[in-house]
C-alpha cells in the first residue's frame, strides 16, 4: 500500500490537497476554494448583476436576424436557472445546445422538453454516431478509467462549434467548476471559457486526437466531432464564453428549489449523494462515473456536494463527514444498462473498473474487497462535536420525481441512438 | 530595431502550476504542460517556468517536470528556481531549457554564479532581481535571506557582466493587474547596459504599450491574466504595433 500520509485537508471544508483540480491550503488550514467561497459573503452582488449587464449589452442583436448567445443545457444541472436569467432577465434571445450524451434518464428527458416549452427556445441536438461514442468509451474506460470522456468532452464542445458555425459569438455558461471547487480563480478575474481549462482538467489532459488509435481502432471519423475549433476560427466570430457565476451568488441548491416552484423541475434520489438535482439527467454520473472517482482518487461525488453545503453554512463539517460515510460506499445502480450498452458483461467491467483503484487510496486492485484508506478513512475531524448523518429542514433535498420510469430503466437513445 | 518579446510566466508550486500574488497567497491552475502548450499555441515568443519552492525550500529541480513542458512546446524556455551550480545548469539545459534565471544563488555565492555562467555563456543566464518598495525607496530583495540590498548592489552585480538581461519582478506587485511600479525605472534605466524584461503586475495593452516604448525594455512577463481569457496573447499583440514583434 502506498502511503496518503500526506494528504492534508481543509479545516472548513472535507478537500484534500490532493484534489485532482488542484488545491492550496493556507497557513491558517482553509483551501483556496473555501477563501474564495468567502467572496460570495462580501462582493456586492448588485454591482456585479450591473457589470453583467454591461458585458452582454453589445451582444443583442438589434434587428433580430440572429440569436443572442448560445446557452449549453442538459435535462439536469443549472439549466433552467441559466436559461431563466438569460431569457427572463437579462432579456436575450438564446439559442439553446444540448448534447446527447447516451446516458439519458427519462426524467432527464422530461426535463429538458419542459425547459424548452417553458421557456419557449429554440434548441439544437447534437447525436454523434454511437459507434464511434461506444468505440471512444471502450478505449477511455480501458485506457483511463473513464465511461464519461465522450459526454464531457461532447458537452463542452458542441457550443463552441455551434457559436463558430452559426457566428454568435457569446456563449453563457452557470458555474465555473474549478472556481466553486477549489477557488481557482476569484470572481473578480471574470474567468472565461478557455481551450485550456477543457484540456487540462474537463478532459483529465486527453484531447479528440490523443485518442487516435495506431491500430486503427479509433479513426479521425470517430473523433472529430470532439475537436476543439481552432483559434482562428474563434478569432474570426470573437467566441467567448462568460460564467454567470461571477456575477450572480452562485447558490446551486437555492437556485434548483426556486426551479421546482416556478417551472416544475423534476428531482430524483440517489444513494451515492445527498444532491437531487444536479445530475437527474444522466444513469451514470452519480452510479459508475462516481465509484470510478472513489476508485481513482479516494473520495467521490458526496465530498463535493457536502463541501459544497458546509461553505454555505446548511451543514457542519462532522455532519458532513458522516454524510460521505453514509454515502459513499454504496453500490453503483444501473452498471447492467452500461454493460448492455457497451457490449461488455458485469464481470468483465468490474474487473476492468478494479484495476483503477488507486493504491495511494486502496490496499490492492485484484478483488471487491480491498481495504479503502481514502480521504473519508484519514480525516481529521473535531471529536468534540457530535453530528448526526440526518438532513434537517434547511439540508433536505427536495425529491418529486424518479430517474426511470414504471415500464423498467433503459437509456432514453434519440436520433441515430435508437435503440 | 531589435524586436521585443511578450514572456508567458507559469508560477509553479509544488509541482502544481498556480496564480501567484505577491509570492503571498496563491490559487491553484493546473498543470504546467498543458498552460504551456497553450502559451505556445497562442504565440508566447518565451515561455518562462518559475519553479517558486525549490530554492526556498531547499527541494531538488524537477527536470522530469522541465522535460514535460519542454516537449510540450516548440517556443523557447527560460527555466527559474534552485539553479545552485552549474552541474544543475547543465542538467536544467540538458532537460530542455534554453536559458535559465539566477536569483538566490546571487546574493549568497556570487562565485558560483561567475561558474554558472562560463559554463551555459552569459547569453544563457538571466539575473531576476526582485525589488520591493520601502520608505519610499525601491530595494533589490533578497528572499532567501529576508535582506534589503541596495539598488547600488545590483548594479554592482550586472557590471559583473555575467548576465545577458536583467528581469526585475516587482514583488509587491505581483498578480495584481496593470500594477507594475514603474518608478523604479527612473534609478535603473540610466545605470543598466543589459535589456531589461520586467515582471508583476503587467497584464494590459496600454501598460505594456507604455513599457515596450522603453528602449532598453526588450521583454514583459505575463503570468495569472492569461488564464482568465481564450487567446489572451494574440489579443495582446494585435492591440500593439505589428513590428515591435517577430512574425
Amino acid at each position: 500500500m502506498m502511503t496518503n500520509k500526506l494528504t492534508k485537508f481543509c479545516q472548513r471544508c472535507l478537500y484534500g490537497d490532493d484534489h485532482p483540480l488542484g488545491l492550496i491550503i493556507d497557513e491558517s488550514g482553509i483551501c483556496s476554494g473555501c477563501r474564495i467561497h468567502e467572496e460570495k459573503d462580501t462582493l456586492n452582488w448588485k454591482d456585479r448583476y450591473e457589470l453583467l449587464e454591461k458585458i452582454i449589452q453589445p451582444y443583442k442583436q438589434v434587428n433580430k436576424k440572429n440569436y443572442d448567445c448560445i446557452i449549453p443545457v442538459s435535462g439536469g444541472m443549472d439549466s433552467y436557472f441559466i436559461v431563466d436569467v438569460v431569457k427572463n432577465k437579462l432579456k436575450l434571445n438564446p439559442l439553446l445546445v444540448t448534447y446527447n450524451k447516451y446516458f439519458n434518464t427519462p426524467l432527464g428527458i422530461r426535463n429538458l422538453a419542459n425547459l424548452r416549452i417553458k421557456f419557449d427556445c429554440d434548441i439544437i441536438q447534437q447525436n454523434t454516431n454511437p459507434l464511434s461514442v461506444k468505440k471512444i468509451t471502450r478505449h477511455t474506460l480501458q485506457n483511463y478509467g473513464n465511461i464519461y470522456w465522450h459526454c464531457i468532452a461532447g458537452q463542452t464542445v458542441f457550443p463552441v462549434q455551434i457559436a463558430c458555425h452559426y457566428k454568435i459569438p457569446l456563449i453563457i455558461w452557470g458555474a465555473h467548476q474549478g472556481t466553486e471547487q477549489v477557488g481557482m480563480f476569484s470572481h473578480l478575474h471574470e474567468v472565461e471559457m478557455s481551450r485550456r481549462y477543457r484540456k487540462d482538467h474537463d478532459l483529465f489532459g486527453v484531447e479528440a486526437d490523443d485518442l487516435l488509435s495506431n491500430f486503427g481502432t479509433i479513426q479521425e471519423k470517430d473523433v472529430s466531432q470532439f475537436r476543439y475549433p481552432d483559434d482562428q476560427s474563434l478569432a474570426e466570430v470573437g467566441v467567448r464564453g462568460i460564467y454567470l457565476s461571477n456575477y450572480i451568488r452562485w447558490d446551486p441548491k437555492a437556485q434548483h428549489e426556486s426551479m421546482i416552484k416556478k417551472y416544475d423541475f423534476r428531482t430524483s434520489k440517489f444513494s451515492r449523494t445527498i444532491d437531487a438535482y444536479d445530475f437527474v439527467d444522466c444513469f451514470n454520473y452519480m452510479n459508475l462515473h462516481d465509484l470510478l472517482k472513489l476508485y481513482k482518487h479516494g473520495y467521490s461525488k458526496v465530498t463535493d456536494h457536502v463541501s459544497r453545503e458546509i461553505r454555505h453554512k446548511r451543514l457542519s463539517r462532522n455532519q458532513g463527514h458522516k454524510l460521505v460515510l453514509k454515502h459513499e460506499h454504496q453500490a453503483a445502480e444501473f452498471s447492467n444498462l452500461f454493460c448492455s450498452w457497451l457490449g461488455v458483461n458485469e464481470k468483465s467491467l468490474n474487473f476492468i473498473l478494479n484495476t483503477f483503484k488507486n493504491l495511494k487510496y486502496w490496499d490492492h486492485t485484484y478483488e471487491n474487497k480491498s481495504k479503502f484508506h481514502g480521504w473519508s478513512s484519514i480525516r481529521d475531524l473535531d471529536s468534540s462535536q457530535k453530528a448526526s448523518a440526518k438532513l434537517d429542514a434547511q439540508s433536505k433535498f427536495i425529491v418529486n420525481g424518479k430517474l426511470g420510469h414504471k415500464h423498467g430503466n433503459r437509456y432514453i437513445t434519440i436520433g441515430k441512438g435508437y435503440p | 530595431m531589435i524586436k521585443k518579446r511578450m514572456v508567458g510566466v507559469i508560477t509553479v508550486k509544488d509541482s502544481l502550476a498556480v496564480q501567484s500574488f505577491g509570492y503571498k497567497t496563491y490559487l491553484p491552475l493546473g498543470k504546467p504542460a498543458v498552460l504551456a502548450e497553450n502559451l505556445d499555441r497562442w504565440g508566447a515568443d518565451e515561455i518562462l517556468l518559475n519553479c517558486i519552492d525549490v530554492s526556498s525550500q531547499s527541494k531538488s529541480i524537477d527536470l522530469n517536470l522541465i522535460t514535460s513542458v519542454s516537449k510540450a512546446i516548440s517556443t523557447p524556455l527560460i527555466y527559474s528556481g534552485g539553479v545552485q551550480s552549474p552541474e544543475d545548469a547543465v542538467s536544467v539545459v540538458k532537460a530542455g531549457a534554453d536559458r535559465i534565471c539566477l536569483d538566490a544563488i546571487v546574493s549568497t555565492d556570487i562565485h558560483m554564479a561567475v561558474e554558472i555562467s562560463k559554463t551555459l555563456g552569459r547569453q544563457a543566464i538571466i539575473l531576476t532581481a526582485p525589488f520591493t518598495r520601502s520608505h519610499q525607496d525601491h530595494f533589490w530583495l533578497d528572499h532567501i535571506g529576508c535582506k534589503l540590498n541596495s539598488i547600488n548592489d545590483l548594479i554592482k552585480t550586472i557590471e559583473m557582466d555575467i548576465f545577458s538581461e536583467l528581469m526585475l519582478v516587482d514583488s509587491d506587485n505581483e498578480g495584481i493587474r496593470n500594477s507594475f511600479d514603474m518608478s523604479i525605472m527612473d534609478k535603473i534605466i540610466p545605470l543598466t547596459p543589459i535589456p531589461l524584461i520586467l515582471f508583476g503586475g503587467i497584464s494590459s495593452a496600454s501598460q505594456i504599450k507604455k513599457i515596450f516604448n522603453i528602449k532598453n525594455v526588450s521583454a514583459v512577463g505575463i503570468g495569472n491574466s492569461l488564464s482568465y481569457k481564450e487567446l489572451a496573447i494574440k489579443e495582446l499583440k494585435s492591440s500593439l504595433p505589428k513590428e515591435w514583434f517577430r512574425s
